[in-house]
């Protein structure tokens, strides 16, 4: 059995802290004694081990069910399925929904049996009702799909990149206009305000050189 | 890439031969040398960060870093690393930072904030990965060379720069930073007799402009800006609703939808949680309370500026007042602002176009006019 402790050393009077290993909690303070350790907090580490090891387990589980979803899905024709079920709105499984939700529930649960300090029959009674109720409705696994929602998909897809790509080009197209504008406007700028940028960006530049050498 | 071992000109020479050559000049006296530079202008912000980009790409991002608490956690990111609004809404399933407090990286001044020391690592490390983040949603190419200016705030100390610079340089190959409303007023093309409050979620920077980089008695940085806004609506609203169940982040929400400070006839409701159920809640009179705490410092700061200004330009700078940042964007602030001058002779507010992009705009202006020859020395 593993004990976490905290204590004082007899002879300096400095707080320790460390785990120590006993059959039981008298025979962990006399080992502490034996080292010269006033035991003040005495906690069995258990409770975080068997934390660590269901976390542990959780990540297997995830990792269980993306083999579990790869082994179950079968490949199907594409065309000849969305030919016969044209017009017709159809649930789908949808991977991301079940992965998403089931990791939710498992870390959850595992959150909450740590909190309540269940034991581990507890706590994967605790999962497994919840992944019970969790794939008993369909909603929770399921996406609904029409060729409809489908098409509208793609449209917005394809909408959102045309309108990055208009964005970016009204932004280079500003940015030239600016660049033109203020060559023309140089043309008729005295030299002394141009002096005065140049002033202004050296300024700039020798500020931030000097920043980088004292870094160095 | 560029030949690092290529001699530049001294920057000196060029200041005494006329105007400077851009970067992006491309006349016979241009010596290619960094023909593939893509150049950025960046604003990182306490709340929000911005990215402008030479190729026209713009992006902004909640200064937002989590990462996954558990195995579980990382499974459902499929990440290592999380950012912006993303990160908020599942914040109870990372460790989550925002990196920088009042427009500079946590733990980075002298006398500390507060943050340990395994805090401040963490938020460099959180903030370094934010400006990786904001250069990689503006699709640099894979050989450009990355040179970029980054606004800070107008009062950042030396510490707070070389901690932002040390970050962005694991980015870039070459990176300049600069006082935030200067950057914005270089973009605006207005250094001269201009006053430029830039009102972000950490501080309000004022920064009188007369052609020349500020100097430190030309800035004036308030620690009272949109966060102390949220927090006050929090307060308010919970004074008025105690059974609210309300967080500042909603409060942050509410503000950026219906924040002003005008006299209003309409009347704001929001829906927040009683018991788990959605009640309608009127806001209006916390809101304009809330939002209004920002108008009397932000005054006393224009006329700090003003009367220390010269006589004969004082009329000019009270009449060239620009608002920017977020905060720019509550509703009847330039009017109030007017208001309050009226006292003081009148002024003239107005507010930038694209508040949450001015700053970055005016960095990207500023990589464009910065001389190759002063890119290739900073690298």
């Amino acid at each position: 059995m593993q004990y976490r402790f905290r204590g004082l050393k007899r002879e300096s009077g400095e707080q320790v802290t460390g785990r120590v290993g006993a059959a039981n909690e008298d025979a962990a303070y006399k080992i502490l004694a034996k080292h010269g350790i006033v035991g003040e907090i005495l906690k069995s580490d258990s409770g975080q081990q068997d934390g660590q090891t269901t976390k542990a387990k959780a990540a297997q589980v995830a990792q269980a069910l993306e083999r579990a979803l790869d082994d179950a899905g079968t490949q199907v024709g594409f065309d000849k399925l969305s030919q016969r079920l044209k017009g017709k709105n159809v649930w789908v499984l949808d991977r991301e929904k079940i992965r998403n939700r089931v990791m939710k529930i498992v870390d959850d649960a595992i959150v909450k049996s740590l909190h309540d300090d269940d034991n581990r029959k507890e706590a994967r009674q605790r999962i497994a009702n919840l992944l019970e109720d969790m794939f008993q409705d369909q909603q929770n696994v399921a996406s609904e799909r029409s060729t409809n929602t489908v098409a509208l998909e793609d449209q917005v897809s394809r909408l959102t990149t045309v309108v990055s790509q208009i964005e970016r080009a009204m932004t280079s197209m500003s940015m030239a206009a600016k660049r033109t504008g203020r060559g023309d406007r140089q043309m008729v700028r005295s030299s002394a305000e141009d002096n005065k940028r140049t002033e202004v960006l050296l300024e700039i530049f020798e500020n931030n050189l000097k920043l980088l050498r004292d870094m160095e | 890439m560029a030949d690092s071992t290529t001699t530049a000109t001294p920057p000196q020479s060029t200041t005494t031969t006329g105007p400077i050559k851009t970067i992006l000049s491309k006349n016979e006296d241009d010596s290619g040398l960094v023909e593939n530079a893509l150049l950025l202008g960046i604003d990182l912000g306490t709340s929000r960060s911005s990215i402008v980009s030479m190729n026209g790409a713009r992006k902004t991002v909640e200064s937002f870093v989590g990462w996954p608490k558990d195995a579980v956690s990382r499974k459902l990111f499929r990440s290592d690393v999380v950012f912006g609004r993303t990160a908020l809404d599942n914040r109870l399933a990372l460790d989550l930072y925002r990196p920088l407090e009042r427009g500079v990286i946590k733990g980075t001044d002298a006398g500390g904030d507060g943050s340990s020391n395994e805090d401040g690592g963490r938020n460099l490390e959180a903030a370094a990965l934010l400006l990786k983040h904001l250069v990689n949603q503006v699709d640099p190419g894979r050989d450009d060379v990355l040179y970029g200016v980054v606004g800070v705030p107008a009062q950042a100390t030396m510490k707070n720069k070389q901690a932002i610079i040390e970050c962005a340089r694991e980015m870039l190959d070459s990176v300049m930073v600069v006082s935030e409303p200067f950057a914005v007023a270089y973009g605006l093309e207005r250094i001269s007799d201009v006053l430029v409050i830039d009102i972000g979620a950490g501080t309000t920077d004022l920064c009188r402009m007369h052609g020349t980089v500020p100097a430190d008695e030309d800035q004036i940085s308030l620690d009272i800006a949109g966060d102390a806004i949220d927090r006050k609506l929090y307060d308010l609203i919970k004074d008025r609703y105690p059974e609210a169940q309300l967080t500042v982040n909603m409060c942050k929400g509410m503000k950026e939808q219906y924040g002003f400070v005008r006299n209003a006839d309409d009347k704001i409701e929001v829906s927040i949680p009683v018991d788990g159920n959605p009640v309608m809640h009127n806001i209006t009179e916390p809101m304009i309370q809330a939002c209004s705490i920002i108008i009397d410092p932000i005054l006393e700061g224009i006329h700090k500026l003003v009367s220390s200004f010269n006589p004969e330009f004082q009329e000019r700078l009270r009449h060239n007042i620009i608002l920017s940042g977020g905060g720019g964007l509550l509703d009847g602030l330039n009017v109030k602002l007017e208001e309050g001058l009226s006292s003081l002779g009148g002024g003239h507010v107005t507010h930038v176009d694209e508040p949450l992009f001015a700053g970055a705009n005016g960095a990207i202006q500023l990589a464009m006019d910065m001389p190759v020859e002063f890119w290739q020395q900073l690298r």
